[in-house]
Formats: C-alpha cells, structure tokens, sequence
C-alpha cells in the first residue's frame, strides 16, 4: 500500500462485504490532523469480532488466514502518533474514527482520492457513499445517489470515470488549498 | 480544469455510445479487490480493462469487482465468465496482459491457458 486512498479504499471494501446501504466517509482536516470517520450500516461486529478486529491474524473470511485491512489502518494511525477508535454494534452498522498527525514524517502521501471514490461509486454493490472532505470553512461532497442521477450507466464508462476523477481531484484541491 | 458542462457533455456522448452493455448471455469479467488485490494493483486491472472494453466499442461485457478470491500470492487476478457461465480465473495480470485477453478471450473466444490460474499453479 502505497498512500492514504489505497488504505481507505480497502477499509470501504469492509463495509462493502458487511451488505453495508450506506457508507460514509468523512476527512476533517486541521492544522494538525486528518481525521477519519467511516460509518456504515452493514452487519456489525459483536464484542469478540471487535476485540480481535485489529489483529492481523484475525479474519472472519474463510479464503484465506490473514486479515489486513483495519490493522494496517491502525498502524499508520499509531506511527503518526494519532488515534484509532472502532465502535460496533451486530445489525446496526460499525463506525471507525482515526486521527492522523498530517505532517508527521511517517504520515503517507494523501495519494488519489478522486480514483478512489470512483472506485467505490461504480461498485456493483454499492447503493450509497457519501464523501466529504472538510478543511476550515470549506467542503467538499460527492454523493452517490446524485452523481449516479447525472450519469445513470455511464458511470462506469473509463471516459466518466476517468474525468470524474479528475474533477473530484481538482475540487478536493480547492478545498485543501 | 473540467467543469460541470464537460462532464455532462461526455455524459451524453457516452449514452449515445453506449448500447445495452449489461446484457445477459454477455462476459462478466470479475476483479479481485482484497487487500491483497488492491496492495498488487487491482485497481489499475480493472481500469485497464474498461479503458480496453470502451476503446474498442465491445458491448457485451459487464466489468465488476469482488473480494479476495483466496489465492493473494497471484494477485491480480481476474475471472471471465462467458456466456455459457465457464469460468476462467486470470493470476498476475499485468497491462500488456489485458489486451492479449481481450483480444484472445473475448473477442476471438481463445481463453490464454498459459495465464490462468490453473496453469501458473501447476
């Protein structure tokens, strides 16, 4: 895994593969910090499930042994001194909060935000994921439901795709600064 | 810069271009998005191969993703499934590979045996 996007792409697989309706996904940025909240209405993890969820001997999948997803989240959380929290509840949904020291050496590049919602927006399971990047006053927001509206099948057409990056790219930015 | 009226307008030439892509009876080509998958590159995969399927116009293909397909030393990987529901499973594609299977599986209906799984395994 090379930047921030690729670890946030993998952690809305999660949700995906929890039969989630909704996913959420917040980047507040501040002086200091990124921080990161993932909601989603999926199945849910009970106590036990959640306890082990950052082990990455821990998997609930039958294909292989190694779970690798929330683990690696929560290393670059602690090797840029910032917080990792999981909240779950079985049959309401899981909400992960994660604070990143932004200009702590060892933070990640933010890496291609844009290429990863439309990732996740063309995803066959998907119905709905909303995307906000806050910094200051401004935001940024991208939802499903709307941009899928605007497109309808084209969506998943690599010409859309492609400008649609390059448009989220470049409103993210703006907000950024 | 890309404005609103960009997107739109290539909103509707992809409309006008697009037939019936989803139909039944086309290939499904399935893309490994595991951890695994997506540390291997999945991603370019899959954006390769919808660069691929849009260039050359071929309209009876559905390009979707799936979880880890629990073989992540081959990532990535792909599985075709054709119209009679064989299933091909694609390990360590590369970009050039994808134009090889697309010419070869897809549109000449030669699956590259040397490339699947089964093959690279053994």
């Amino acid at each position: 895994m090379d930047d921030l996007a690729m670890y946030l792409f993998d952690l809305t697989q999660n949700a995906i593969r929890a039969q989630a309706k909704h996913i959420r996904m917040t980047l507040h940025e501040t002086t200091d910090e990124l921080r990161l909240t993932l909601s989603d209405d999926g199945c849910g993890m009970d106590e036990q499930t959640l306890e082990q969820a950052t082990s990455p001997y821990f998997t609930t999948r039958t294909t292989r042994k190694v779970g690798l997803g929330l683990s690696m989240i929560d290393m670059v959380a602690k090797q840029t001194e910032g917080t990792f929290k999981l909240d779950s509840k079985p049959g309401i949904g899981t909400n992960l909060y994660v604070t990143f020291h932004h200009h702590h050496i060892d933070m990640p590049a933010i890496g291609n935000l844009g290429e990863m919602i439309m990732m996740i927006a063309i995803h066959q399971d998907v119905s709905d994921f909303t995307f906000i990047y806050e910094k200051e006053e401004q935001s940024y927001q991208f939802i499903l439901s709307d941009i899928k509206t605007m497109f309808l099948e084209t969506l998943s057409t690599y010409s859309v795709m492609d400008a649609m990056t390059q448009y989220i790219n470049q409103e993210i930015n703006k907000v950024r600064g | 810069m890309k404005s609103l009226e960009d997107l739109q307008k290539l909103r509707d030439e992809a409309l006008k271009k697009m037939n019936i892509r989803y139909i039944k009876g086309g290939y499904r080509i399935q893309v490994g998005m595991g951890t695994c998958g997506i540390a291997s590159g999945a991603k370019q995969i899959l954006q390769g191969f919808l660069k691929e399927i849009e260039a050359r116009n071929i309209t009876n293909v559905a390009v979707t993703q799936v979880g880890c397909m629990g073989e992540c030393a081959y990532e990535p990987m792909a599985e075709i499934i054709d119209e009679n529901g064989q299933s091909f499973v694609y390990c360590t594609i590369t970009q050039p590979m994808i134009t090889e299977i697309i010419e070869s599986h897809l549109i000449n209906h030669q699956p590259i045996q040397k490339y699947l799984l089964a093959n690279r395994k053994s």
